[in-house]
């Protein structure tokens, strides 16, 4: 990014932006109709209210806080997380959309740090998409063993990426 | 815990398949599980590309409003 650089259009901030945004969502909610939901509303409800030209730095930094506002609001309507618990997750560095390129980079390096068998069944879930039942057949264990075997990955999971980011 | 990785297992499901996926009130440890496993699935290779059709449409919708709201 240029040094003072200005966005003098919304065509143009969409056309940098709408990629990672969407990106950012995904990696965030992990699936395509929730990330393209996410994404459009961070859009339509910014864009029009932005009085261009502007900074780009000052258009990312808006971006960011509806990306923040948008998430928050996601799972706190879905899931009842608290908002606070969701404003601490790292979003993206203020001058910085770009995050997800990282996206299935971080995910595939928090693979490679589980113990086996967790990264074992993750793997067969994910990155294969096998069912419960064809992850279990494959890992030897029954159907319930693996839902619980999943259950406790995922928690590790969620332990290395917290300890990536800290 | 069995309802708890019952209720993970079919929110896995349905990012696997590229749902929307369940809702339900999830308690902080499920949520801890729930975060993880929507990071996850962004490992499959291209799992994260947005569709061409889906990015030309939010564009005509601004387009739509903001030639409405500046004309």
């Amino acid at each position: 990014m240029v040094e003072g650089a200005l966005y003098t259009d919304w065509e143009a901030i969409y056309q940098d932006n709408v990629v990672k945004v969407y990106r950012l969502m995904f990696a965030r909610v992990g699936n395509r109709p929730d990330a393209e939901d996410l994404t459009s509303e961070v859009f339509v409800k910014s864009l029009p209210n932005l009085t261009l030209p502007l900074p780009v730095i000052q258009v990312h930094a808006y971006i960011n806080v509806a990306i923040r506002s948008v998430l928050a609001d996601h799972w706190r309507r879905h899931y009842g997380a608290p908002l606070a618990d969701v404003e601490v997750e790292n979003i993206v560095q203020p001058n910085d959309v770009t995050p997800s390129a990282e996206g299935s980079g971080r995910a595939g390096r928090i693979l490679a740090l589980l113990p086996d068998r967790s990264r074992a069944i993750l793997e067969l879930r994910f990155l294969r998409g096998c069912s419960i039942k064809e992850a279990a057949r494959e890992m030897g264990v029954s159907p319930g063993n693996a839902k619980i075997l999943q259950y406790r990955a995922l928690r590790l999971a969620a332990d290395v990426g917290q300890r990536m980011l800290s | 815990m069995r309802c708890r990785v019952d209720r993970i297992a079919a929110f896995v499901d349905d990012l696997v398949h590229n749902r929307r996926p369940c809702r339900f009130k999830a308690s902080p440890e499920e949520m801890v599980a729930l975060r993880a496993a929507a990071e996850l699935a962004s490992v499959r290779p291209g799992a994260d590309r947005p569709d061409r059709q889906f990015v030309e449409h939010v564009y005509a919708s601004i387009n739509f409003t903001v030639r409405r709201t500046f004309p």
